[in-house]
C-alpha cells in the first residue's frame, strides 16, 4: 500500500510540474482562440474554408497533455476511471459502442469506467433540438426520455462527448447541421455550465453506402467545421475518423459491420483505445 | 400494446425456468449477434429496479441496428409487474421513434410486436419470428 500510494505521489508531481510548464510557456498566448491554435502545445493546423483537406485534421503524434480546446493531441493512455465522468451522446454508432462496453463489463467491470449514455438510433443534431414527445427520438436514460441538456445534468457528468451528425446531412446539409450542433450545446452550456464539451468527428461511410447527400465528401467537410467551431468556442474536438478511414476514405472494411456506418467489435476497440489516448488531461 | 392475462382470472404464480425458455428460443428461432443483458444492465437499459425483478433472462442485438430482443423478467410481486410492464412498452414504442424514420424493416417488426404478462412474469419478444418465440415460452410456462 506504501509503495503504491508514494507511486501515486510521484505520478502527480510530475504531471503537475509538466501542466505547470505548459501553462507557464502559455500564458502569453491565452487570449483569443485564434492565438492558441497557432501555439507549439497545440500545433493544429487547418483552414476556414470549405476546401480543406482530411489531412489538416491530422495531428501530431508527440506526446502533449490538451489542455486547450480544439483538436486534441495524443496523450498517455489513461485508466479506464478518466471516463468515470464522462457522457456519450450519439447515434446508432455510438448505442453500438454503448453495447459493446455493456458486453465487455461481463468480464471486467471497470471498462471505460463509470461512462453512461445519451444514445438513440436516429439521432441528430436536427431532432435532438425537438420539443420532447411520444414520438421524438431522444434518448432514454435509466427509464426515461429527455432532452439531452436534462439527461447530461442528472448524469452530472463532467465530459460530455458528442458524435452527431450522419442523421444529419440529408434533412440537414453541413452548415446547418453545425449551426444546430453549436445550439446544442449552448443549451448544454446553460443547463451544465461546467461540463466540458467535446466533440467527435462524425465517422466515415464504408465502400458503396454513400448516397447523394450523406457523402465521405460532405462528412469530412462537416467534420472541419466542428474542428474550427471547438476553435471559436472553446470546445475539445477529437478526431475519431481519422482513425476508422481508409487510404480512400472509407470506413475501413474490417470495422465495418454493414455496408454502410455501423461499427464491429474491433472498430470499438480503436475507437476507445483513441479514446484512450486523446485525453484532455 | 399489452395483454395482461392475470387480472382476468385468478392464476397463480408459477415457476418459470426462464434460462430453458432462452435455450429453446435459441435452439427455434434465428437469434444471431445478439447480446445477453445481466440484472445490472436492467436499470441503463429499461429503468428497471434490480430489486424490483426477481429473475430476468434478456438478450438483445449488439449492432444497434437491429430491433432484436428477448426479454422475459420475473417481477418480485403483481405491483411491480405493473411498473416493469410500462417500462417495457416504453422501450418498445421508443425502438419504435428510432427505426421508423431509418430503418423501415426493422420498424414493421417492432410494430407487430408487444408486451406480454403471466401473471408474475412480464415478457418482450422483438423478432420476425415473435409468435414462435410467444408459443414456445406459453409451452414452458404451462408445463409448471
Amino acid at each position: 500500500m506504501k509503495i503504491k500510494s508514494s507511486k501515486k505521489i510521484i505520478t502527480l508531481t510530475v504531471v503537475f510540474g509538466m501542466i505547470s510548464t505548459i501553462m507557464s510557456g502559455c500564458t502569453e498566448s491565452i487570449g483569443t482562440t485564434s492565438e492558441i491554435s497557432n501555439e507549439t502545445t497545440f500545433n493544429v493546423s487547418y483552414t476556414s474554408n470549405s476546401k480543406t483537406t482530411e489531412n489538416s485534421l491530422k495531428e501530431n503524434s508527440k506526446d502533449s497533455i490538451n489542455l486547450h480546446p480544439g483538436l486534441i493531441q495524443k496523450s498517455t493512455q489513461v485508466d479506464f476511471s478518466y471516463f468515470d465522468d464522462a457522457v456519450f451522446i450519439g447515434d446508432s454508432v455510438s448505442l453500438k459502442l454503448k453495447n459493446y462496453i455493456t458486453q465487455k463489463h461481463s468480464s471486467n467491470p471497470d471498462f471505460m469506467g463509470k461512462s453512461q449514455f445519451l444514445v438513440a438510433g436516429s439521432l441528430g443534431t436536427g431532432n435532438a433540438l425537438w420539443k420532447l414527445s411520444d414520438k421524438s427520438v431522444h434518448p432514454v436514460f435509466n427509464g426515461e426520455k429527455m432532452l439531452l441538456e436534462d439527461g447530461i445534468k442528472i448524469c452530472d457528468a463532467k465530459k460530455v462527448y458528442i458524435m452527431l451528425g450522419l442523421n444529419d446531412m440529408v434533412p440537414y446539409g453541413i452548415d446547418k447541421a453545425v449551426e444546430n450542433m453549436s445550439t446544442l450545446i449552448q443549451r448544454i452550456k446553460t443547463s451544465s455550465p461546467n461540463a466540458i464539451i467535446i466533440l467527435q468527428s462524425a465517422t466515415p461511410i464504408a465502400k458503396g453506402g454513400e448516397g447523394v447527400k450523406l457523402t465521405n465528401k460532405a462528412l469530412v467537410e462537416y467534420n472541419q467545421k466542428l474542428l474550427l467551431l471547438c476553435e471559436k468556442e472553446s470546445y475539445f474536438f477529437i478526431d475519431i475518423a481519422s482513425e476508422m478511414k481508409d487510404e480512400n476514405g472509407y470506413l475501413k472494411s474490417n470495422y465495418a459491420s454493414d455496408s454502410y456506418v455501423h461499427f464491429t467489435d474491433t472498430a470499438c476497440d480503436v475507437w476507445i483505445n483513441y479514446l484512450r489516448t486523446h485525453t484532455i488531461y | 400494446m399489452m395483454l395482461s392475462f392475470y387480472s382476468c382470472n385468478k392464476q397463480t404464480e408459477k415457476q418459470v425456468d426462464l434460462i430453458q425458455v432462452m435455450n429453446d428460443i435459441e435452439n427455434t428461432c434465428l437469434t444471431e449477434g445478439m447480446m445477453e443483458l445481466t440484472e445490472n444492465d436492467l436499470m441503463s437499459y429499461y429503468g428497471i429496479v434490480k430489486d424490483d425483478v426477481v429473475k430476468s433472462v434478456i438478450k438483445i442485438d449488439s449492432s444497434g441496428i437491429k430491433a432484436d430482443e428477448i426479454v422475459m423478467i420475473e417481477a418480485k410481486d403483481l405491483d411491480t409487474v405493473k411498473i416493469i410492464e410500462e417500462k417495457l412498452n416504453q422501450r418498445l414504442k421508443q425502438k419504435a421513434n428510432e427505426a421508423r424514420n431509418y430503418l423501415p424493416d426493422e420498424y414493421a417488426i417492432i410494430i407487430d410486436c408487444q408486451v406480454k404478462t403471466y401473471v408474475n412474469y412480464v415478457t418482450l419478444f422483438v423478432s420476425g419470428q415473435v409468435d414462435e418465440m410467444y408459443r414456445i415460452f406459453k409451452a414452458n410456462y404451462d408445463k409448471q
